[in-house]
Order: structure tokens, then C-alpha cells, then sequence
């Protein structure tokens, strides 16, 4: 069994944002993402140092696109989830999950 | 109106404020909400949450540094070195010289002991840590001399002071070779960048 990599709280929300975006997702759609599923605003530099973490870690990989005139000329850094980041996301799916489960205080609550 | 660029002053600070290279993508990023129509204060708060986030994973990283630093500056024993009879020689026989040629000749002698210090520390650590490279050694041994040398400016100013002893010999004296340390292991031995992207064919 691989050692396991235990993902934080806005990794995960990061992960989350990468795989809903599939092949678009780059720091701006990311950011955006984010701020549309989870109503919080969190800074690209944020984004990035998560970014980079996941990626020393081995769950998302990246890779620079073309520049653009819109962008000042500086290129796109496109991030996607690796297939070690989406067994780790399946994980702490079914982790949170067991802890959800039985949880009479929140059954039948509309947050 | 608001400007079809986003604020120079903000893309400078950006650029060269946050530490690791391969910011490119963060300040087009940063470019290209602005021109979607993100206000200039979007993009302030942005830069400079990059350069908090930017410092504050670089100062993680590199806390043996830090520590090493620390330790350095702190286990020279100034009080003794400077009340010692052969110090006092030379510092007695600097004051003797007209203005300002004493203070050039003080300030140039506190920060060449110290160098001598600073070269010795930085050796050991490169060694330690198995990376060196001449060219980086020699770039963050000149930044480290002219730290040194601004800041015994300093402290020879704050000796005309009515500074407690403790405060001065324990804490003041020692910032210059502490930041001169920190600044020549930083330069000599740059961090390695985050995760690496590779350049998809055009």
C-alpha cells in the first residue's frame, strides 16, 4: 500500500476546483471556481503556494502554455490532477464520508 | 477610468518582491483579471498577499538558515572581543585619526573582522549542506560585505547613544552579521523552485 498523503483543507478545495475544470484550469478559472463553489475569495498567491505544494507532493502536475497579449505576454500555467491526486481525493472522500455518516445533529439540516 | 494596465508600482513589487522565481504566471494571472475589469484595489490586495504568502513559505523553508544565523551572531563573544587588549589597540589607535577618517577606519575594521567571521560560517554551512558555487559565494559574500558595512555605519551611530550595554552588546551588534549571514547562505545558495511546469509545444 503507497504511503498515504493527507490532504488540507483547501488543498482539497483545490483539488476539487482542478477536476471540476478538467483542461481550462489555470490560476485565474481556479480562483474564480473556487469563489463560485464555496463563496470564498481566495488569494492567487494562496492558490499558487497550494498549488505547489500538491505538486511536490506528486498529486497535480503543470505545464506552461503560450503566452498571450491579454496577460501582458506572460504564459498560462495549466494544472492537472495526477492519478496518485485523485486516489487521495477518492480517500479522503470515503474518509469524510464515514465521519459524516450517523451524525444525528446534521441529518435533515439544510446548512 | 480606470486604466487599461493594471498599477506599475504593484506589477514591480510583484516582480521583484516575491521570492522563488516562475512568478510569470501569477502576474499574468494577476494582468488578466485586472483587464476582465477586477478594480486596482483587487489587484493591490492580490500583490500583496503573493508577497506575504511568497515570504512566509520562503522563511518556512529556510529556517536552518535562520537558526544557523542566529547561533552564529549570537556565540560571538563581542563583549569579550571588544574590551581585549589587542582590540583595543587597534580601535584606540583608529580614534586617534581626524574625523571622519576614524570613523571609515572603525566602521572598516569591525566589518572586515566580521567578514572574516561571516566567510568562515558560510563555508561551514555550504559545506554542511553539500552545495557550493562560486559564483553565488562571491555575489552573496559582496551583498553580506556591504550589509556589514552599512550597518557597523549604524551601530557606530548608536554607540553615541545612551543605549543599555546589555541591549547594545547583546542585541545591536550582533544585527549586522546575523542579516549578513542570512543574506550571503540566502544568495549563495538559492532555494529550489516550487513544483516545475513544463512548456507545452506551441
Amino acid at each position: 500500500m503507497g504511503e498515504r498523503t493527507h490532504l488540507g483543507e483547501l488543498e482539497l478545495i483545490v483539488m476539487l476546483a482542478l477536476l471540476r475544470l478538467g483542461e481550462n484550469a489555470y490560476g485565474v478559472p481556479i480562483s474564480r471556481e473556487i469563489e463560485q463553489q464555496s463563496g470564498r475569495e481566495v488569494a492567487l498567491g494562496s492558490v499558487y503556494a497550494t498549488l505547489e505544494r500538491l505538486q511536490e507532493k506528486g498529486l497535480v502536475s503543470s505545464s506552461l502554455g503560450a503566452p498571450t497579449a491579454e496577460r501582458g505576454g506572460r504564459a498560462k500555467r495549466y494544472f492537472r490532477v495526477t492519478t496518485k491526486g485523485l486516489r487521495e481525493v477518492r480517500e479522503t472522500r470515503q474518509a469524510l464520508m464515514k465521519l459524516w455518516r450517523g451524525l444525528r445533529e446534521l441529518e435533515g439540516q439544510q446548512a | 477610468m480606470k486604466s487599461s494596465q493594471p498599477p506599475s508600482l504593484a506589477t514591480w513589487l510583484l516582480e521583484h518582491l516575491v521570492p522563488r522565481g516562475g512568478n510569470e504566471p501569477l502576474a499574468g494571472d494577476l494582468s488578466e483579471g485586472y483587464s476582465q475589469g477586477r478594480p486596482a484595489v483587487w489587484y493591490w490586495r492580490q500583490v500583496l498577499a503573493a508577497i506575504m504568502v511568497g515570504f512566509s513559505k520562503e522563511l518556512r523553508a529556510r529556517w536552518v538558515t535562520l537558526m544557523f544565523a542566529a547561533i552564529v551572531s549570537s556565540a560571538l563573544p563581542w563583549k569579550h572581543i571588544w574590551h581585549s587588549s589587542e582590540f583595543q589597540f587597534v580601535i584606540v589607535w583608529g580614534t586617534r585619526l581626524p574625523w571622519p577618517a576614524s570613523l571609515f577606519f572603525s566602521v572598516a575594521f569591525l566589518s572586515v573582522f566580521e567578514a572574516v567571521v561571516l566567510l568562515v560560517a558560510v563555508s561551514v554551512y555550504l559545506r554542511a549542506i553539500r552545495s557550493f558555487n562560486l559564483r553565488s559565494f562571491l555575489k552573496g559574500s559582496s551583498i553580506a560585505l556591504l550589509v556589514l558595512i552599512l550597518g557597523n555605519i549604524g551601530v557606530m551611530s548608536l554607540s553615541a547613544t545612551q543605549l543599555s550595554p546589555l541591549l547594545f552588546y547583546y542585541v545591536v551588534w550582533r544585527l549586522p552579521l546575523f542579516f549578513g549571514l542570512v543574506l550571503a547562505m540566502w544568495v549563495a545558495h538559492p532555494s529550489v523552485a516550487g513544483g516545475q511546469a513544463t512548456r507545452l509545444p506551441a
